[in-house]
């Protein structure tokens, strides 16, 4: 059982002790008199009070910059970035700044990328050679760059946050510890620190914190891939019929010249989309 | 007697030879053509005038070996020369891995890895495996090296022969997916590794679901047979919940309705329990039919008419949908219609597009594919007609979407096919009398450069090589071409076949259309003869018409040659797509060598004006190339197929005909000489017995070499033997042999051939056999003296006359590259652009004109201009200004401008913003400077548009303060260039890279007088702030930080109240005040760390002042706000909040919050659908949910809800094991991914339990006349008054004491009798000996 369910079972706990209360101030509210009205209203009030201030981690919600546990936190502080890693990594094939690239512009971006060969042929009337055929474990490294110095950030944010309100903090493992994974619909932030939160006298631990971003990454990078190791084989990939069992995802090929074409791949859903190019089987015009 | 001896002998050999030149002489008429044939052979064999490169037999073998596979397969790349660079190849887009490369390249270092000499597939590092990566969850086809390095596993197969990567049916929930064993556990499904293919998976996972399942407390699940036996369940196969039998005998509470859910893209009826019932069909609601609440039915209603086009009034009130065939259903407000019943109508996934040519819309099904052309394409009339700039179009439907891909310089071609097939799965393909067609398309590669890789088509001896025109007849892409000009006396002369691409390719290349074309290039030779008018000292008098290839004069010629010219590629004198054209083919002559004259007539060059009508789509609308059924492994014919036969070349010379261009080129094929075409040529001419003469004439003749006329000497000779035929003695015949050889030399050197060259043979012979037996003659003979003197006389008389000379007069006609129209203007080159179907390539572009150049290639919206050639580099001139009362002043076209601002100097404000444009008078790419940079490349910056080639470009100024330098006593050139006065360089380069030698120069001076001007909150790009202006914060948020960027460095404040005075505002900003701008030229202003902005739920205002130039002692000098700058932030007013969360499990729903909830089923797995409900927020419960397990028997995650971004969030088909859960659920509302949202958490528990006890009797006793039983659960009880029924009976086979499932069960009290029962339970459990042995009166009273 993990530590935030031990959490969860305090909060229960007060909330009963918060009930009897109540019932304590409705029978006042029953006798009718006023004072016994204000009474009530100052022991709820009072009640309220107490509450809070043995309740331990909880801290009050200040323009959504706390939050009342570390994973929330880290959640908060390092999702967005996650989303764009994954947006600015993704349009660039898998790699934000590729050694083998089309530098393109596409009108909807507004702006020239270098976009990365996933499969690669210099020569003419030849299938290209798979570039990148780990491309999810390299898709997951990049995003981990990409998010690292925030990530320490975020981690280091929650920390002091912790600290200013009184809690003390144990942690085990480094601020780089920790790994980005691409799942069906998300992507998975895991650290494999250990956070341990005491005050007043109570300890809670976290560990293995996880933040999880929704994400089609995942199926967008395994369909990059198998069009690649299908332009590899047969100097094609047949996007209609993918398509069509797969209604969420669109394929569009741009074909930039003999051989040369772009592949954007774009969940509906989520409207993320992975852009890389391929050369293969190129015809000179004329010879 | 030794002479006797020898007279005898003499005069056997001299019968024999009579004999022989009898033989002779009866074909000296036929010997006319081969006369002619010599002559001709003799002009063929002339100079070649131009060298044709000849094709590498290497680069054929490499497009060979990649158009030998079928249209899209194995490559297989033949090039023993290629080296293998492992690691770091250079190449002209970067650094690749495992790239081959020639030695040139390996030895010029342009592979900073390992070099290995062999090709890459042939090494152990770059060999092509399959990379699997997380035992399966991807795999590809790769090479080892980049497969390791990357983290990958590598294996020596192709991934179909991988275990890991073998790929199965794996069904999530209620769908399903093709995919590996790996991929299916990531996702949480069930893997079927023996569903083979993904139609089957997809049908597989749409047919999950077919029966109603009754289990505990009478509830109904409408699921699949061995769900239900996993759960327990009775199982009524075909049957729905809402069966009336359900109803009655098993209590079954399902009741039928009009609301609707969506499944596997159909819309289904759910009934009252949200089981799915029928397809959805309005005229099936239960009032109308209630029979169609009973069964699992087959849907009446359609929405596809016979022949699969969309009925669409129907979609709103028939669910039987199928994406495959153009169908699906969405939500009502995403569909054209309004459902007559629920929330789901469908939605039509057809394409429509404006067909241009037939002036009407088109519609194709979701998932066709079609061709579409841009003219005539292929063999038409003799020629390759593919126009020039055209392409093959691939249109694809994908989901309603219009798709297009497209060839590239034609280096494919576009097939397709269409099947008629059944697509309603009623068996029948021709409903109402027309099929149901659905078409298929590709765009395959093109195997036009294989075409001259199948010549030759005739052997060195000119016959039919069979196996060549059969194989380019084979080749769908391939065709015959014959040139057929002249014949004479019915044999050819300028006649040839060759085999072209069908569908020619373009060229972008000057050398490859050079080459391409040049072959062509054709000499035609003409021969013309003096005639006899010479004979009576008339002069010289040739002929007029030709005698060989006169035909050659008139436009057939340039007609068929220009035909194969088109047929090489983008050559000769054709149109482009548009119907535009040009000439570029030259007919040239060659003057007769004796004569001095020209060819009796020369034919004009064929124009383009002839093939407009190739441009013109509607005229060949019908024209389609076909895609080879799928089973069939060979290239299939397009229906244009061969037109050269075995016959039609048996009589013919090919070499003979082909001159200098085309024959060169082919000669490369043929190889080099055709020494023995003329044989075939003399063989057929003379017939049987002349071709057997023919070769007792060599034997006797020596062999003269062919092309040498003394080889008609050799059996001319034999015919002035007739006269010899009387002779005496051998001498006679030796020297009339040598006279006839003296008269065929003469003729062969003088030119002679024909009639003449005959009488001269004949002559000489005469002359030599009659003067020679003369003068042996023991007497006098006077008629043979006359004869030989005649004969000579007839000799000098033909020497002297030039009767019968022939001479040579050639027709050349040469083959150039096609050449776009001169002469357009921009709305030429606009064409490209305007067309809403095609999009605009390079080589479209170029087509149109010599002037159209694609500007911006490298985007995927390129644009078409008339570039006109020039060497001037573009001229620069001012734009405009777009900032409030500035303007150019002082332009010197070209040389330089002013920006004056509408301050009383003229100078631009400090910190001031001016963005303006320049413009040049052609498109160009532009860079700018702060200071004058040497050449156009050092330059650093680029204009707002990148490096777009376009008109106006377009600059921003901003940031500019000297006063700031100098308040930090800023000495350096913190902006290169800033000394009050400033110069920005701009120089432009247009799309000849013509570049302005010097710059154009913006002067500009920044304000160094008293900044009058405060703080500028509105500039053009807005304020930024954080949160932005307007900003919805979370519910209870009472403070945050804000953060503000201003134009120029300040001191800021801020008040709740408006219209306070800077000086008594409350609260203090911190503020940025470095001369380094903080973010994109701006700087920033936030509340201090302690002091957050207050806020209260709702609005909330603020209103910020600043006062400029911080470093500034002398306030007067300072520039304050008079105005405030309005600061929003809302707080959300409700708490988001997730009201319930509840699971449903066989129909019945268990609320989780708060509560633990136990479920008992009788299966060990459970189907467990998650709702939560979400209200309060920002947007009124509207959020996006996921859930999480806290707590599960085994590792279970959590997702997204399939169902959310609404108040509702549904997560279906959980497949959950007995245990205790817990699940935590999380919703946000950040719809605008501003990173500021609500946020609602809650969890809830429940325990799963198997039921694996059977029922309990808890209770018997009598009632009246009934004994009755009580169980702990629904059960089903039955008894049997034998004893071994405890052993060996069940309650299928005893007598029922219940009605359905129940508690309470009874039957009939008779004494005496022993009840012997068993019960079982909704799952099947049934105690193994007896539940209860009652005996009346005994046990129970």
């Amino acid at each position: 059982m993990s530590k935030k369910g031990r959490i969860v079972a305090f909060y229960s706990s007060k909330k009963t002790g918060l009930s009897s209360i109540a019932s304590v101030s409705l029978k006042n509210k029953r006798k009718g008199q006023i004072t016994i009205f204000i009474i009530a209203g100052m022991l709820l009030v009072a009640g309220i009070l107490i509450f809070f201030l043995f309740r331990g981690g909880v801290i009050p919600e200040i323009g959504g910059k706390t939050e009342s546990n570390p994973a929330s936190f880290l959640d908060s502080c390092i999702d967005g970035k996650i989303s764009e890693a994954g947006k600015e990594i993704s349009i660039s094939g898998g790699d934000l700044n590729p050694e083998l690239y089309i530098n393109f512009m596409f009108t909807d971006d507004g702006f020239f990328k270098n976009i990365s060969y996933l499969c690669y042929t210099q020569n003419n009337f030849r299938p290209c050679v798979v570039q990148k055929p780990t491309l999810l474990l390299d898709m997951q490294n990049e995003i981990k760059d990409y998010i690292s110095e925030d990530f320490k950030s975020c981690f280091s944010e929650m920390l002091k946050d912790y600290q200013s309100q009184g809690f003390y903090i144990g942690t085990s493992s480094g601020l780089d510890d920790f790994d980005v994974e691409l799942e069906p619909r998300r992507i998975t932030l895991k650290t494999n620190s250990e956070v341990t939160l005491t005050k007043s006298g109570e300890t809670t631990t976290e560990e293995d914190l996880k933040v999880i971003v929704p994400s089609r990454l995942y199926e967008i990078v395994l369909t990059a891939n198998e069009i690649a190791s299908q332009e590899s084989q047969f100097c094609y990939f047949e996007s209609t019929g993918f398509v069509l069992a797969y209604p969420e995802f669109s394929i569009d090929k741009f074909i930039v010249e003999s051989g040369v074409k772009i592949y954007t791949i774009m969940n509906d859903g989520t409207e993320e989309k992975f852009r890389f190019a391929v050369r293969s089987c190129a015809v000179p015009p004329g010879f | 007697m030794k002479l006797v001896k020898t007279k005898k002998s003499g005069a056997l050999i001299l019968g024999i030879i009579a004999l022989f030149q009898i033989f002779v002489l009866t074909n000296a008429i036929p010997a006319e053509s081969y006369s002619i044939g010599e002559i001709e052979n003799a002009g063929r064999t002339a100079s070649v005038e131009k060298k044709v490169p000849k094709l590498s037999p290497k680069f054929f073998s490499i497009l060979v070996s990649f158009f030998a596979i079928k249209q899209i397969g194995f490559v297989s790349a033949i090039d023993e020369n290629f080296n293998c660079c492992i690691s770091g190849a250079e190449t002209e887009d970067g650094i690749a891995t495992c790239q081959d490369i020639t030695p040139t390249q390996a030895s010029g270092g342009e592979c900073q890895g390992q070099v290995l000499s062999s090709r890459c597939e042939e090494t152990s590092q770059c060999k092509t495996g399959t990379c699997v990566v997380g035992d399966g969850v991807s795999c590809s086809s790769s090479p080892k090296v980049t497969c390791e390095s990357g983290g990958g596993e590598w294996v020596d197969k192709t991934p179909a022969n991988v275990p890991e990567c073998r790929r199965g049916c794996c069904i999530i929930g209620s769908g399903s997916r093709f995919e590996t064993s790996t991929q299916c556990e990531i996702d949480g499904g069930n893997f079927n590794a023996g569903i083979g293919t993904e139609a089957a998976c997809i049908l597989a996972g749409q047919n999950l679901l077919q029966g109603a399942c009754v289990t505990t407390g009478n509830a109904c699940t409408f699921t699949t047979g061995i769900e239900c036996g996993r759960r327990s369940g009775s199982f009524f196969k075909g049957i729905l919940c809402t069966n009336s039998d359900l109803k009655e005998n098993l209590d079954v509470e399902c009741e039928a309705s009009t609301q609707t859910t969506i499944k596997d893209d159909k819309i289904y009826w759910i009934d009252s329990c949200g089981n799915l019932a029928n397809i959805y069909d309005a005229d099936k609601i239960y009032e109308k039919d209630k029979s169609y609440w009973e069964i699992v039915s087959p849907p009446t209603c359609k929405v596809l008419d016979s022949n699969g086009n969309v009925i669409k009034n129907n979609l709103g009130t028939c669910g039987n949908l199928d994406r495959f065939r153009g169908t699906i259903a969405v939500e009502a407000s995403e569909a054209d219609v309004i459902p007559a019943y629920g929330n789901f109508a469908g939605k039509d996934l057809s394409c429509t597009y404006k067909d241009s040519v037939k002036n009407i819309d088109i519609t194709k099904k979701n998932g066709e594919k079609w061709c579409i052309y841009e003219g005539s394409i292929g063999d038409i009339e003799g020629i390759s007609s593919d126009t020039v700039g055209s392409e093959h179009w691939l249109a694809r439907c994908e989901n309603g979407d219009l798709k297009l891909e497209h060839s590239n310089y034609r280096d494919s071609v576009c097939a397709q096919r269409t099947t008629v097939v059944d697509l309603n799965g009623d068996g029948d393909t021709n409903d109402n009398g027309e099929g149901e067609s659905f078409t298929t398309a590709s765009l395959v590669p093109n195997q036009a450069l294989a075409c001259p890789s199948f010549n030759p088509l005739q052997d060195k001896k000119g016959k039919a090589n069979q196996a060549n025109i059969d194989a380019c007849n084979a080749n769908p892409h391939c065709a015959v071409r014959n040139v057929d000009v002249q014949k004479h006396n019915g044999k050819p002369t300028f006649y040839f076949s060759v085999c072209v691409p069908r569908y020619p390719t373009g060229f972008d290349d000057d050398s490859a259309a050079q080459t391409m074309c040049a072959a062509a290039t054709q000499k035609c030779t003409q021969i013309y003869q003096k005639n006899i008018g010479s004979l009576w000292g008339s002069g010289s008098s040739w002929n007029d018409a030709a005698k060989i290839n006169s035909e050659c004069g008139n436009v057939e010629f340039s007609q068929k040659m220009n035909n194969l010219c088109v047929s090489m590629g983008d050559c000769g004198s054709y149109v482009n797509y548009e119907g535009q054209g040009s000439d570029n083919a030259q007919i040239t002559y060659e003057k007769g060598g004796k004569s001095g004259k020209k060819p009796e007539k020369i034919p004009a060059i064929f124009s383009w004006t002839n093939y407009v009508k190739y441009s013109d789509r509607s005229q060949f609308a019908n024209q389609i190339i076909s895609l080879p059924e799928p089973e069939e492994t060979s290239g299939e014919g397009d229906g244009s197929t061969n037109t050269g036969s075995t016959n039609q070349f048996e009589d013919i010379d090919p070499m003979g005909q082909l001159n200098e261009g085309f024959g060169e080129f082919l000669s490369s094929i043929f190889g080099n000489n055709n020494p023995t075409l003329r044989d075939i040529n003399i063989q057929n001419t003379l017939g049987i017995g002349g071709t057997t003469m023919w070769g007792i004439a060599q034997f006797w003749s020596g062999v003269a070499p062919i092309g040498d006329s003394s080889y008609l000497a050799g059996y001319q000779t034999y015919t002035t033997e007739l006269a010899a035929n009387t002779a005496k003695a051998g001498i006679v015949t030796l020297f009339a042999t040598i006279g006839a050889y003296a008269g065929a030399y003469i003729a062969q050197q003088l030119g002679i051939s024909g009639g003449p060259a005959q009488m001269l043979v004949l002559a000489g012979g005469t002359a030599g056999g009659t003067l020679s037996y003369v003068y042996i003659a023991t007497t006098s003979s006077p008629w043979a003296l006359g004869f030989g003197i005649g004969a000579l006389v007839i000799v000098g008389w033909i020497i002297i006359s030039g009767f019968g000379t022939t001479e040579k007069r050639k027709i050349n006609f040469a083959c150039l590259p096609w050449e776009a129209p001169a002469g357009t203007t921009e709305a030429d080159c606009n064409k490209c652009n305007e067309n809403e179907l095609f999009k605009c390539t390079k080589y479209r572009c170029e087509s149109l004109g010599q002037t159209c150049q694609l500007l911006n290639g490298n985007t995927d919206n390129p644009i078409c201009k008339s570039v006109q050639y020039e060497n001037v580099a573009p001229v620069i001139t001012a734009g405009s200004i777009n900032a409030t009362g500035y303007a150019f002043a002082d332009e010197d076209v070209g040389k330089s401008v002013e920006i004056e601002s509408p301050e009383e100097n003229g100078c631009i404000l400090e910190f001031g913003s001016v963005r303006f444009t320049l413009k040049t008078d052609e498109y160009a790419q532009c860079k700018w400077d702060f200071v004058e940079r040497d050449v156009y490349e050092n330059m650093e910056n680029l204009p707002l548009e990148g490096t777009d080639s376009s008109k106006n470009h377009t600059f921003d100024l901003n940031g500019l303060s000297l006063g700031m330098l100098n308040a930090f006593d800023i000495t350096e050139d913190v902006i290169l260039g800033l000394h009050g006065d400033g110069k920005l360089y701009v120089r432009c380069s247009d799309v000849h890279n013509n570049i302005n030698p010097t710059s154009y120069i913006v002067n500009f001076c920044i304000n160094e007088g008293p900044d009058t001007t405060p703080v500028n909150f509105d500039s053009q790009t807005g304020v930024l702030a954080i949160p932005k202006n307007g900003a919805t914060l979370p519910y209870g948020t009472n403070s945050t930080p804000f953060k503000i960027f201003i134009n120029e460095p300040a001191e800021c404040k801020y008040d709740g109240k408006p219209s306070t005075s800077y000086d008594l505002m409350n609260n203090t900003l911190e503020c940025s005040t470095s001369p380094t701008p903080e973010l994109l030229g701006r700087w920033g202003c936030e509340t201090p760390l302690d002091n957050d902005l207050s806020l209260n739920p709702g609005e909330n205002k603020i209103y910020i002042k600043c006062k400029d130039k911080p470093w500034e002692t002398n306030e007067s000098k300072r520039n304050t706000n008079v105005d405030d700058y309005l600061y929003k932030l809302f707080v959300t007013e409700d708490k988001l909040e997730i009201g319930s969360i509840y699971i449903t499990v066989g129909g019945s729903r268990f609320d989780l919050t708060n509560n633990y909830t136990k479920v008992t089923g009788g299966v060990n797995q459970f189907s467990i659908d998650l709702t939560a409900q979400t209200s309060g927020g920002n947007e009124n419960g509207k959020a996006e949910c996921s859930y999480k397990f806290e707590q599960s028997p085994i590792l279970y995650t959590g997702d997204r809800f399939f169902e959310t971004n609404a108040n509702t969030h549904k997560q279906k088909g959980l497949n959950l094991l007995n245990g205790n859960y817990n699940i935590s659920i999380k919703c946000n509302d950040d719809f605008d991914n501003d990173g500021i949202s609500n946020v609602a958490e809650t969890s809830g528990t429940f325990n799963l339990n198997v039921d694996m006890s059977p029922p309990l009797i808890v209770r018997t006793y009598r009632d009246g006349n009934s004994l009755k039983l009580k169980t702990d659960e629904s059960a089903k009880c039955a008894y049997s008054n034998q004893p071994n029924y405890c052993q060996s009976g069940s309650v299928s086979n005893g007598t029922s004491m219940t009605s359905g499932f129940s508690t309470d069960h009874s039957t009939s009290w008779n004494p005496g009798q022993i009840y012997y029962i068993k019960c079982k339970d909704i799952y099947d459990r049934e105690s193994q000996l007896c539940a209860r042995i009652i005996i009346p009166g005994v046990n129970v009273e």
